[in-house]
């Protein structure tokens, strides 16, 4: 089957199997900045943004999804042009192996547009289906608080 | 070569008439589905397009779309009502990313052994809506009873007909944070300065897989507090368990007694659970 997504603001019409996952057509289509891990919805590594909310992309299947907005690490900053919470992430000492980065990002960054002042329970709760195997979390948290201070201070 | 075909109806009358076809499935969010792979299925219901994705609460009534996400449930309730026992249960359940996909219907279709629905569909006497060939409103144990309901029907909505205005409490036991729960506990209760005025206790994942703690109900519904610190409470809150890899089913009845125990000190007398 073939079907559009709207991948980082741009149409993308892709073709594939009616089972597949939205992990699998955004991997089979060079999007590998989103990390296969546990392919059972635990480890959160493949998590991407679909209409601005949280998903694990394996567990998501592409059909279900067609037309609407994904969001992966790769659409909100560049190496040129980081997003605030990338350069915390690297600020903090928050990026370990880095496979677990993306995802923690992009859970973050859910969070962060609903709640530019979130305490730590809710810094917790927000990353509470990404796993970090380096268990690097309390400098991943301090680059959320870090984050949290710098993009509330531009608004 | 896959043969599988989704659907996408805009009405529904329109879905229901896809259930009545053979190796024919309905997609929720699809959580379940893809640990069970439809390469089995024929096709699959998608019901993304039926408007089914909504909550409603008029006076302590609430009415939620089968569609609804334990997320959106749970994020509503923290606005709307946050001491509803609906939104602190669904609010903890699994994770994140999956509370954003696991929809209300497909829980209810399912039932999981692990669900953190069912506790408090039971003691909210909640009330499952549907449409098709058993078209209806069904309450908890009728649904769990016959699972033939559900051939050729889709669940709409789910009905909260008694929602706020309680004392709620929510337990649901795990060994680490993100884990399936091996029980829950959901408990409602009224006082009016030292009187007890109503209480709903409810344990799940023992053998009956929701129970209903009646005879506890009637014994502490009028009663002081006081009685709260009698030694029978723990008896008359036991609850029969099989085996599981969280432990023993004697480990298990012991560990749900003590907290309907804890959690009733908690909902009447605020102590730290």
């Amino acid at each position: 089957m073939k079907g559009t997504f709207f991948v980082n603001g741009r149409a993308k019409e892709w073709s594939f199997v009616p089972e597949a996952t939205l992990l699998d057509v955004l991997r089979a289509n060079g999007h590998s900045e989103v990390h296969r891990g546990c392919d059972e919805g635990v480890c959160g590594t493949c998590s991407v943004l679909l209409e601005g909310v949280l998903v694990n992309s394996c567990q998501v299947f592409a059909a279900s999804v067609m037309e609407k907005e994904i969001e992966t690490v790769a659409g909100i900053g560049t190496i040129h042009e980081p997003h605030p919470l990338q350069k915390a992430f690297v600020e903090s000492g928050a990026v370990q192996c880095g496979f677990c980065t993306p995802a923690m990002i992009l859970a973050a960054l859910a969070l962060l547009r609903k709640n530019p002042n979130p305490n730590d329970k809710e810094i917790l709760s927000a990353l509470d289906g990404n796993s970090c195997r380096c268990t690097g979390y309390v400098k991943i948290i301090e680059a959320v608080r870090l984050a949290a201070r710098r993009m509330s201070s531009h608004d | 070569m896959s043969t599988v075909q989704w659907y996408f109806p805009e009405t529904l009358d329109e879905a229901i008439s896809y259930l009545g076809r053979d190796k024919t499935v309905i997609h929720g969010g699809g959580t379940s589905l893809i640990k069970s792979g439809i390469a089995s299925f024929e096709g699959i219901v998608d019901l993304s397009k039926l408007g089914l994705n909504y909550l409603k609460a008029d006076k302590g009534i609430l009415e939620i779309g089968a569609s609804t996400t334990f997320g959106e449930v749970a994020e509503s309730l923290a606005n709307l009502h946050p001491e509803c026992i609906l939104g602190k249960a669904l609010g903890s359940a699994a994770s994140t990313p999956m509370r954003n996909r696991i929809t209300l219907g497909g829980s209810v279709s399912l039932l999981p052994l692990w669900s953190d629905l069912i506790g408090p569909m039971s003691v909210l006497h909640g009330v499952i809506c549907t449409e098709g060939r058993n078209g209806g409103t069904y309450d908890l144990p009728a649904w769990i009873a016959d699972r033939t309901l559900q051939r050729g029907s889709l669940v709409t909505s789910l009905l909260f007909p008694d929602a706020v205005d309680w004392r709620a409490y929510y337990h649901r036991e795990t060994r680490v944070g993100f884990d399936y729960p091996s029980l829950t506990v959901s408990v409602l209760a009224r006082k009016n300065n030292n009187t007890i005025e109503k209480v709903r206790i409810a344990v799940s994942g023992g053998l009956d897989r929701i129970r209903r703690l009646k005879e506890l109900e009637e014994r502490l519904s009028g009663a002081d507090l006081s009685i709260l610190s009698s030694p029978d409470l723990r008896k008359m809150a036991s609850v029969e368990f099989g085996g599981k890899p969280a432990g023993s089913p004697e480990y298990l009845s012991e560990i749900a007694a003590v907290r309907v125990e804890r959690a009733l000190k908690a909902v009447l007398m605020e102590e730290e659970s």
